[in-house]
């Protein structure tokens, strides 16, 4: 049931808007890979499972399932499952019928469609709940019964909308391994739309990253953290550092001094990005820049610290570089500490 | 809810009361022979009443209120659904003065809109029982429309985005899907709207000119008269029993989701 899903150059306006909420997006997500689109709410994720899934008609583009175009093939005929962020199951089926729902369009016996809803319903790991209603699960059970639902479609292609998004987080663990569950067993390929970079890092082999209807990066996970192709998709993953400087051959300067990047940067103004996970504290004058703490933040088993880099330049405004360490170190605001980095860490880019 | 689980109970046993009581006398009235001041209960019991009501018409009266309580729900519960469609898609701006309108026939008292229509369907020649049923449809409208605006704002159109992509064709969904969950709220106007016919006295009267021997002219004319107590009785309950009866039937048959 995985199928090769390929965007090509897809724009796409709403009727009561005066700017295109997709530009000019590609994508290309191979069989039985998982996707994950990441971005802002408005940034267009959800209207790209729309226009995939057929409920909206691109002004442009192409949306082609192994290779076979699907302009003008409407959504019950082409073999995508979307699930939403809301579970919707139907209020009037109870839980069996709700999964057995597609068996029964397709024309199969009341018999054999919940049959076979019930192996979906047991994959979730919900076959006690088949003749409850929907309104008899929580939150949790009705979204793995809308999972399961999607799934017993036997689609082509499976598009998550936000599916996880109002979960608590301990249901939204349990929905991550049921995710990675169903990827062994049944190998779909995947699109999801997420804001949750954490979410779309743990279910996804790649991101895109979507940011005002065009896609800024798409790439492995470790690839969009560590070696962005810009300061806004730094962003959009999380990382806190943007040190202004030159880049001069691979060589950034700034209040950090002089620091190996990578070659491809072209020569200019530049920001260094290196994310806080890769900081590590020393000691005064044994790192790479000395600083004094001006920030520190809890972040569970993790603490953030911010320092203010004090190396005699009198930049406006202060440069500020954030580390991420493991345990709660034991510091004050005001001490006066080093950074270090890995040179492999570094990365520049240019806008 | 002040009072906690004790008090609402005490609170819903008050209110049942409250509805109930007043029925009390009708129903012994309409089984009463002799009940004269100061029993407290009829000091004989039969059913004349029961005759007296069906020798004065009491069943063609049934029949046409029916049909009239039909007509206004046929009419007044599709237009309903329509309206609140239509205003749900309407842009905001203009959506709440169209619903203004379709409102505006509660805030009228409906002496005032029967004796101005009264004018103009004369004049156009409208005829009685036409006259009537249009007025009734048009004061039942709100009832609907407010019924399918309430349901319509729970509805959420990805139900059927969910059922074709489910493979549900646009027919499919809307047979499996919109109108199963749209029943509750299709029978609730629809009831409202039988109610309107059924109960109406002011229209029957004036558009109506006496021509339509409805349930509540014959139940007025019987309360004018003195010396009519049983029959009077009779035919209160007879207006009052018939929707309860439907109303109890409407509560009790909770559709079981099935795909047919």
């Amino acid at each position: 049931m995985s199928s090769r899903l390929e965007l090509k150059t897809i724009s796409h306006r709403y009727s009561d808007a005066n700017e295109d909420v997709l530009k000019d997006i590609s994508l290309t997500v191979e069989a039985s890979q998982s996707v994950a689109l990441l971005g802002v709410s408005g940034s267009g994720k959800s209207t790209l499972l729309r226009v995939a899934a057929g409920l909206e008609d691109p002004a442009a583009g192409q949306v082609l399932v192994d290779g076979e175009d699907l302009a003008g093939t409407p959504p019950d005929r082409r073999g995508i499952a979307l699930v939403f962020q809301n579970p919707l199951l139907f209020p009037h089926l109870n839980v069996v019928d709700n999964v057995a729902f597609s068996a029964r369009m397709a024309g199969f016996s009341r018999r054999r469609a919940r049959r076979q809803a019930l192996e979906y319903l047991d994959l979730v790991q919900l076959e006690d709940f088949a003749h409850r209603h929907p309104w008899q699960l929580s939150g949790g059970q009705e979204q793995r019964v809308s999972l399961a639902r999607a799934l017993a479609r036997q689609p082509r292609l499976l598009l998550l909308d936000e599916p996880f998004s109002s979960l608590d987080s301990r249901l939204r663990e349990d929905m991550y391994n049921l995710v990675s569950l169903i990827r062994e067993h049944l190998e779909p390929t995947i699109v999801m739309v997420t804001h949750d970079r954490r979410e779309a890092s743990v279910l996804a082999d790649s991101i895109a990253v979507l940011d005002t209807g065009r896609i800024l990066q798409h790439g492995s996970v470790p690839q969009l953290h560590y070696r962005p192709d810009s300061l806004a998709v730094s962003r959009i993953l999380g990382g806190l550092n943007e040190i202004p400087g030159d880049v001069t051959g691979g060589i950034h300067s700034s209040a950090l001094g002089r620091v190996k990047v990578q070659d491809t940067v072209d020569d200019g103004a530049a920001f260094l990005v290196i994310r806080q996970e890769t900081v590590n504290l020393v000691s005064a004058g044994t790192g790479v820049v000395d600083g004094s703490i001006a920030s520190i933040k809890s972040m569970g088993a993790h603490t953030l610290a911010t320092l203010i880099i004090d190396n005699g330049s009198t930049a406006k405004p202060a440069v500020r570089i954030s580390a991420e360490v493991v345990g709660a170190p034991d510091l004050s605001i005001g001490d006066h500490i080093g950074v270090d980095f890995e040179e492999s860490a570094a990365w520049a880019v240019n806008n | 809810m002040p009072g906690g689980g004790a008090g609402r109970v005490l609170i819903g046993l008050l209110l049942v009361l409250w509805f109930t009581l007043p029925m009390v006398p009708v129903a012994l009235w309409a089984v009463a022979g002799r009940w004269h001041a100061p029993a407290i209960l009829p000091q004989t019991y039969s059913w004349e009443g029961w005759s007296a009501a069906a020798s004065s018409g009491l069943f063609p009266a049934l029949l046409a209120s029916a049909l009239l309580g039909a007509g206004v729900a046929v009419l007044a519960t599709p237009l309903g659904f329509l309206a609140a469609v239509s205003i749900r898609r309407l842009p905001r701006r203009y959506a709440r003065p169209v619903e203004g309108i379709l409102l505006a026939p509660l805030a009228i008292p409906p002496f005032a809109l029967v004796m101005g229509m009264n004018v103009v369907l004369l004049r156009a020649h409208v005829p009685a029982a036409g006259g009537v049923l249009l007025l009734l449809v048009v004061t039942a409208l709100p009832y609907t429309v407010f019924m399918f605006r309430s349901a319509l704002a729970g509805y959420d159109d990805r139900f059927e985005e969910a059922a074709r992509s489910l493979g549900a064709s646009k027919a499919q969904s809307i047979r499996h899907v919109r109108l199963p969950l749209l029943t509750a709220a299709t029978s609730r106007a629809a009831f409202l709207a039988f109610l309107v016919g059924w109960g109406d006295y002011i229209v029957t009267l004036i558009v109506g000119g006496g021509q339509l021997r409805t349930l509540p002219m014959t139940l007025a004319s019987a309360a004018s008269a003195t010396g009519n107590e049983q029959l009077t009785a009779v035919l209160s309950l007879t207006v009052v029993l018939p929707p309860l009866a439907l109303l109890t039937a409407l509560l009790l048959t909770r559709r079981h989701g099935r795909i047919r």
